[in-house]
C-alpha cells in the first residue's frame, strides 16, 4: 500500500508531464490510486490518435511500480489467442516463456492459470491497447474478468480509437474520454519543444506561422511535432546566415512559405527534409513515376491501362481505323455513362484483349514470342498488373493496378498519346 | 474518522462489484429451490432454463439459491458458453470440476471420445440414492446450442431423462428463442421448465436498490455521528427530485442493474474531500457515463481536412441512397469542392488517402467486406458510412473556427 503523499506526487508528476489532461488524470487517480484496494472492473479509454492515451496509462503504471502487477499488450500483435494470453501470463506471473507450464490456447486455460496463481492478494491491471483488433467475444470476456475470477483487485483497461458503442452493448465499462487538444493546447505543447539555443519570441513567431498553415489539415500532435521540427530548421536559416533579422517577420514568412507549401502536401507521409527537397524537383518526380521498364513492357502496361478503363464495346471505335468517323457522334452520347469508370476502378480484361490492344497501339511489327509474353508475367510479378484466378486457366484475366499519372508518364517516355485512347479523357 | 470510513466505502464498492444482493424474485427463488431440492434430496434429475434480459439477476438468483443449500449435499459444475467455446473444452472442464481425474489418472488430457464415454459411464454407474447429486449451470446457454450437433447438450439431457445419477441442469440465457435453437432430439429430452425473470420496471425498485447499496449498516466501525450523517444524506438524496429524474432517465435507457452499480461505483470513487455524496456528483457521473455524445466529440476532434472528407462522404451517401463508396469517389467530390472554393485546402492525393485511412481506423466509415481482398486496390475498396449528415452538421456548427465556405457547402450538396 502506498501512502497518500505518494499518490499526490504521482498525480502531480502526471499533470506536469501531460498538460491539458487534468480531467482524465483526475478520473484515473480516483479510480486507481485513492480508491484503496478495490479496482473498477473495466475501464475503456477512448480518444483520437495521439491524444496521450497509451503514454499516459503506461506512465501511470510505471509510477505505480511494484505496488501493482501489470501487463500491457498491444492487441495488433495478438492474431491468435495464444499470443494474447501467454504474454499477459508471463508479465503477471513473472515467469519466462520457457517456464510456461502448459500451452495456453484458450480462455479456459488462461482463467485456470490465473485462478491457481497466488496473485489474488495483489492488485492486477491488464492493459489491452488497440482493443478493436480483438474479437468481440474476447472483449466481452476480458470485461467480465473480475466477475469470473471473483476478485475485486483485477482491472482491465481497454484503449481504443474506436467508439465504445461500436462494441457489444454487454460491456459494462467506465468510459474515459481523451479529448482532442484544441489549438491553444497544441500551441502550448509545441512551445515546450523549443530548441534551447533560440529565444522564446522567435519560436513563438514561428509557431504562429506554423499553426496558421498546418492546423487545418492535421491535428495529430505527433505529426505536428515532427513537422514543426523540420520546418523550424528552415525558418531560422535566413537568420543564421545573416540575410535577415529576427524581427523582420514578413521577409521570414516569404522565405519559409515555399517550404510550408511543400510540407503541407506531405502531411502524414513521414517525410524528412531531404526527401522534401527531392520531391520538389519536378524532374525527379517524373523519373520516379515513369518506371524504368523495357520498351515492350511499357506498351503492355499502357495497353493494360486502356483495357482496364475502357469498356470492350469501344475497342472497335478506337482501334479500327475504318470506323473513325462514327466515333465522334457515339462518344457524346456515352459521355455521362462513362464518367464513373475512373471512380469505380479498373475492370478485368482477358489476355486476348490485352494482346489485341497491344498490337493495335504498337507501331512496329513484332512477332509474338515467349519473350514477349514473359513481359506480362514480369509486370504482374512487379505488382503493376493483378492476375486474377489461379493462373491455370487457359486465358488468364488481369487488372491494371497503376494510377493514371504513372501510365501517362510512361506514355510520355515512349511518345505515345494516351489520352487519345481513353474514352473518359476524350 | 479517516481510515474506518475508507474501509466502509471500500466495502460498499466490493458489494457493488460482487453484486450478490438479490432484490425481489422471492417467488422465483422458492420455485427454483424446490426444483433443486428435488435433485439433492430425492435424487430426481431435472433440467430447466432461466430466461431474462442481461443484468436482470439470473446468476444472482441462482447463487442465492445455491448458497442456501448445504455444501455437502451437491457438487456444483459451472460452465460458461463464452469460455467453453466447444464441447471438448466444456467436457474437460466438467471432468476437472467433478474432480474425476483423481479417480483415473489424468483423464482430462484425453481425446474427446474418451472423455465423453468416461463421463457417461460415470453417470450410468451412479444411482438415485447413493450418488451425490450434481448441479450443472450452463451460463450463456444459447452459445452451447451452436456446438457441433449439440452433442454435449444431447448427452446431458439424455442422462437427465434416463434418471441415472441425480443431475440438475440449469441453463441461463437472455435469448427468448432459445428453445428454437435446440435440435429436435435435444428438445424432446428437455423438461421444458422455463422460468422468466422480469427486470425492475418501476423507479421505486431502482431507488430501493440505490438506497440498499449505499446505506452504511450499524456494525461498521464508524463513529455514530459520521454514520448518521452519511445515512441521512442518502435519505435526502433519494427524496431529491433531480435524483429521481435521473433514475427515471436511467430506467428509460436500460433496466440493467449493472449500470446502476457502475454509476454508484463511479460516484463513490469521485467522492469529494468532505466525504459526502452530493447530487451534483451523481449527476455529473451519470452524464459522463451514459450521456456523453462520443461521436460528436470524435467529429470535433477531426482536422478541417478530415471533416471535409466526412462531409463528402455524407453527401455521397445521401445522394446515392446509402450506396457504398470508395476513396476515388470521395476524392473526386472533395476535389471539386476544394478547387472551386478555397485555395487553402490541400488536394494532394497521398495526403488525402492518409486522412481517409485515419477516418477508417476510427471506424467512422466501415469497409463493406470485412476481409481485405488483395485483388482490389486500396483506392477502390468499398466502404459504408456509419454516421449521418445531421450529426456532421451539428458538429460543424460548434466546430472551432470552421471556414464559412465549408458550412455553406454542407447545406447544399450540389457541386
Amino acid at each position: 500500500m502506498l501512502s497518500k503523499s505518494k499518490y499526490t506526487s504521482i498525480k502531480d508528476t502526471l499533470n506536469s508531464e501531460f498538460p491539458f489532461r487534468q480531467v482524465q488524470i483526475n478520473t484515473l487517480n480516483n479510480l486507481f490510486l485513492s480508491g484503496g484496494e478495490v479496482l473498477p472492473p473495466c475501464v475503456f479509454i477512448h480518444g483520437l490518435p495521439s491524444t496521450g492515451k497509451t503514454s499516459l496509462v503506461t506512465r501511470l503504471l510505471f509510477l505505480l511500480g511494484e505496488s501493482v502487477k501489470s501487463s500491457i499488450v498491444n492487441s495488433i500483435c495478438c492474431y491468435t489467442s495464444r499470443l494474447l494470453f501467454e504474454p499477459i501470463l508471463k508479465d503477471l506471473l513473472e515467469i519466462k516463456q520457457s517456464d510456461m507450464p502448459n500451452r495456453c490456447d484458450n480462455f479456459m486455460q488462461f482463467l485456470n492459470i490465473l485462478k491457481q496463481a497466488e496473485i489474488q492478494k495483489k492488485q492486477v491491471i491488464i492493459v489491452l491497447d488497440n482493443c478493436e483488433m480483438l474479437g468481440q467475444e474476447q472483449i466481452v470476456l476480458f470485461s467480465k474478468l473480475q466477475e469470473l475470477i471473483k476478485s475485486y483487485q483485477f482491472c482491465v483497461i481497454f484503449i481504443s480509437q474506436v467508439l465504445p458503442s461500436k462494441f457489444d452493448e454487454d460491456i459494462n465499462c467506465i468510459p474515459i474520454l481523451f479529448e482532442q487538444y484544441n489549438s491553444d493546447d497544441i500551441y502550448f505543447i509545441l512551445l515546450r519543444d523549443r530548441p534551447n539555443n533560440w529565444s522564446i519570441t522567435i519560436y513563438q513567431n514561428f509557431l504562429n506561422v506554423f499553426m496558421g498553415s498546418f492546423y487545418g489539415s492535421c491535428r495529430d500532435l505527433v505529426e505536428l511535432k515532427h513537422l514543426a521540427k523540420l520546418l523550424f530548421i528552415k525558418y531560422v536559416e535566413p537568420i543564421e546566415d545573416g540575410s535577415c533579422t529576427e524581427s523582420n517577420q514578413t521577409v521570414l514568412f516569404r522565405k519559409i512559405s515555399p517550404s510550408i507549401h511543400l510540407l503541407l502536401n506531405n502531411v502524414y507521409l513521414g517525410t524528412s527534409l531531404e526527401n522534401v527537397n527531392s520531391l520538389s524537383d519536378e524532374k525527379i518526380t517524373f523519373e520516379k513515376l515513369a518506371l524504368d521498364l523495357p520498351y515492350y513492357a511499357k506498351y503492355f502496361l499502357i495497353a493494360a491501362y486502356i483495357a482496364s478503363f475502357n469498356l470492350p464495346k469501344y475497342d472497335r471505335q478506337l482501334f479500327v481505323k475504318a470506323s473513325n468517323k462514327k466515333r465522334k457522334t457515339n462518344r457524346l452520347t456515352n459521355k455521362t455513362e462513362n464518367s464513373a469508370s475512373q471512380l469505380v476502378g479498373p475492370k478485368v480484361f482477358s489476355l486476348d484483349r490485352l494482346l489485341a490492344i497491344f498490337y493495335a497501339i504498337i507501331e512496329e511489327n513484332t512477332n509474338m514470342t515467349a519473350n514477349l509474353l514473359a513481359q506480362i508475367n514480369t509486370l504482374s510479378d512487379l505488382g503493376l498488373l493483378i492476375r486474377l484466378g489461379d493462373g491455370k486457366l487457359e486465358t488468364p484475366k488481369y487488372r491494371c493496378s497503376v494510377s493514371f499519372d504513372c501510365v501517362s508518364n510512361i506514355a510520355r517516355t515512349v511518345k505515345f498519346h494516351l489520352n487519345k485512347y481513353l474514352i473518359d479523357k476524350l | 474518522m479517516g481510515i474506518d470510513f475508507d474501509v466502509c466505502i471500500q466495502n460498499m464498492k466490493k458489494k457493488l462489484i460482487l453484486n450478490n444482493q438479490l432484490y425481489g424474485f422471492d417467488k422465483e427463488q422458492d420455485e427454483l429451490l424446490q426444483i433443486i431440492k428435488k435433485t439433492t434430496d430425492f435424487g430426481e434429475s431435472d433440467s430447466m432454463i432461466i430466461l431474462g434480459p442481461r443484468g436482470c439477476g439470473k446468476s444472482m438468483l441462482l447463487e442465492s439459491v445455491i448458497k442456501s443449500l448445504s455444501p455437502e449435499s451437491h457438487t456444483l459444475v459451472l460452465l460458461n458458453g463464452l469460455i467453453h467455446t466447444d464441447d471438448n473444452l466444456a467436457l474437460k472442464s466438467i471432468i476437472q470440476q467433478l474432480q474425476m481425474e483423481n479417480l483415473d489418472g489424468t483423464f482430462a488430457e484425453g481425446s474427446y471420445a474418451d472423455n465423453i464415454s468416461f463421463l457417461l459411464e460415470s453417470f450410468r454407474a451412479g444411482n438415485k440414492i447413493a450418488s451425490k447429486s450434481i448441479i450443472m449451470v450452463l451460463d450463456k446457454f444459447d452459445m452451447f446450442c451452436s456446438h457441433t450437433n449439440q452433442t454435449l447438450l444431447y448427452n446431458l439431457f439424455d442422462s437427465v431423462q434416463s434418471q441415472q445419477s441425480p443431475l440438475c441442469i440449469i441453463g441461463l440465457t437472455s435469448r427468448i428463442d432459445v428453445i428454437e435453437l435446440l435440435e429436435k432430439r435435444v428438445k424432446s429430452r428437455f423438461s421444458h421448465n422455463i422460468m422468466m425473470l422480469k427486470p425492475p420496471s418501476e423507479i421505486n425498485q431502482l431507488l430501493d436498490r440505490f438506497k440498499h447499496s449505499l446505506i452504511i449498516n450499524k456494525h461498521c466501525k464508524v463513529k455514530a455521528d459520521v454514520l448518521k450523517n452519511w445515512n441521512n444524506n442518502i435519505e435526502s438524496l433519494i427524496s431529491d427530485v433531480r435524483i429521481q429524474n435521473m433514475m427515471k432517465d436511467l430506467l428509460k435507457s436500460s433496466n440493467n442493474s449493472t449500470k446502476l452499480n457502475l454509476l454508484i461505483f463511479m460516484a463513490l470513487s469521485n467522492l469529494s474531500n468532505d466525504l459526502i455524496l452530493t447530487v451534483d456528483n451523481l449527476i455529473n457521473n451519470y452524464t459522463t457515463l451514459f450521456k456523453k455524445d462520443m461521436i460528436l466529440v470524435n467529429l470535433l476532434g477531426l482536422s478541417v481536412l478530415e471533416l471535409c472528407l466526412m462531409i463528402s462522404i455524407c453527401h455521397h451517401s445521401e445522394i446515392y441512397d446509402q450506396e457504398p463508396f470508395n476513396f476515388e469517389m470521395i476524392y473526386d467530390r472533395y476535389c471539386k469542392f476544394a478547387l472551386r472554393n478555397s485555395t487553402l485546402l490541400v488536394t494532394k492525393r497521398q495526403v488525402i488517402i492518409k486522412a481517409f485511412e485515419r477516418i477508417s481506423v476510427m471506424q467512422l466509415i466501415l469497409p463493406v467486406a470485412v476481409i481485405e481482398n488483395k485483388n482490389v486496390l486500396r483506392e477502390y475498396r468499398l466502404y459504408k458510412c456509419s454516421i449521418n449528415l445531421d450529426k456532421v452538421k451539428t458538429a460543424s456548427n460548434i466546430y472551432f473556427r470552421l471556414p464559412p465556405v465549408i458550412l455553406q457547402w454542407l447545406d447544399s450538396n450540389i457541386i
